[in-house]
């Protein structure tokens, strides 16, 4: 629709509908500035329309249309530059009150923000975690750390994600076990040069083939539980199409599996 | 400016601006932004009931039609004191 201002043989509601049309999509864009109209109404310090000036220039609209209709070329030429007049007080009444309210409307937005910030509550215990450091670095641990202490959380994500994190602690907690279990057993040195201290003690501490094999099958039990666990959260990871834990998990289950052979 | 982490539905990380914690019924709302605007200028505000679950905090959304009449009426309070 062209903007009427151009083409006095419009109604008074025409230039009115084209003045807000242009001004919404103008404010929208926040390029009021760009709205052409020859002069700018940017004030916007009218809180409502003057109703005495809105009726005042709806009848001189409408009269002039009508006379313009029925008036020979030169007499038609005037009233038109006076309808053009007219026009552009419309617009210039209905511009600042139109951008007012647009500042108006932002300003209470504004005011309600500030006012619901003022009146807030603290969050306390654990919301405190949430910091940077606890979250920016994405290695093993913290990762872990990211999904078992992330403090908030769409529920149905949620769900899911803590299911994966209890794996994680799960198998975690038995490759903590199992790897300070090995870690506390001396090393066997089978070309020591250490003369034996007591033949006896060292007996004792040399397993007995049968307790050799429990602790293998023991052992291998809890390889393929961890092995398991892996398995279980890479395809609820999948589920979740979250890429960056497949991948995690993939290579924990790699490492796992080479292990194991 | 109070910063805070969460996880989206999709598992995407998003640091949103928290504006505020309110209370009503022994119901928690989490008033949240992330900074998006309208093309009026307005900003863009998320609200959801808080809950903890195993010592997390979860946002839930609020789909009661009579729980949001009256979280709409606790927050018309609050603005217009």
């Amino acid at each position: 629709m062209k903007l009427s201002y151009s083409n006095p043989m419009v109604t008074y509601d025409e230039v009115v509908a084209a003045i807000e049309s242009i001004l919404e999509f103008s404010l929208n864009d926040g390029e009021t500035d760009d709205v052409n109209l020859d002069t700018k109404y940017e004030t916007g310090i009218t809180t409502k329309v003057d109703t005495d000036m809105d009726n005042a220039l709806r009848g001189a609209i409408d009269a002039l249309r009508k006379a313009i209709d029925t008036s020979n070329k030169v007499i038609r030429n005037n009233l038109d530059r006076e309808l053009r007049l007219i026009t552009h007080n419309v617009i210039q009444m209905y511009a600042d009150y139109t951008i007012g309210e647009e500042k108006r409307k932002l300003a209470s937005s504004e005011l309600f923000v500030e006012r619901l910030r003022a009146a807030s509550l603290t969050l306390e215990g654990t919301y405190s975690a949430l910091k940077e450091e606890d979250i920016e670095d994405t290695d093993e641990t913290s990762f872990h750390k990211l999904i078992k202490d992330a403090i908030i959380n769409f529920p149905d994500y949620f769900k899911e994600e803590l299911e994966i994190a209890k794996a994680f602690e799960v198998e975690q907690s038995i490759d903590v076990s199992d790897i300070e279990k090995h870690e506390e057993e001396p090393p066997i040195e089978e070309h020591s040069t250490e003369p034996p201290i007591e033949t006896e003690t060292k007996a004792k501490e040399e397993p007995r083939e049968d307790e050799e094999e429990d602790n293998q099958e023991e052992r291998f039990e809890v390889d393929m539980e961890r092995i398991e666990l892996l398995r279980k959260a890479i395809a609820k990871a999948e589920e979740k199409g979250n890429d960056k834990l497949v991948d995690m998990l993939e290579e924990r289950l790699d490492k796992e599996l080479g292990a194991e052979k | 400016m109070e910063t805070i982490k969460v996880i989206d539905v999709d598992g995407t990380q998003l640091e949103v601006e928290l504006i505020s914690v309110f209370e009503n019924h022994n119901n928690k709302y989490l008033v949240y932004t992330k900074g998006e605007r309208q093309k009026s200028g307005n900003l863009i505000l998320y609200i959801t009931r808080l809950t903890i679950k195993d010592d997390v905090y979860c946002l839930e959304n609020i789909t009661d039609d009579k729980e949001w009449d009256e979280v709409k009426k606790l927050m018309s309070r609050i603005i217009n004191k």
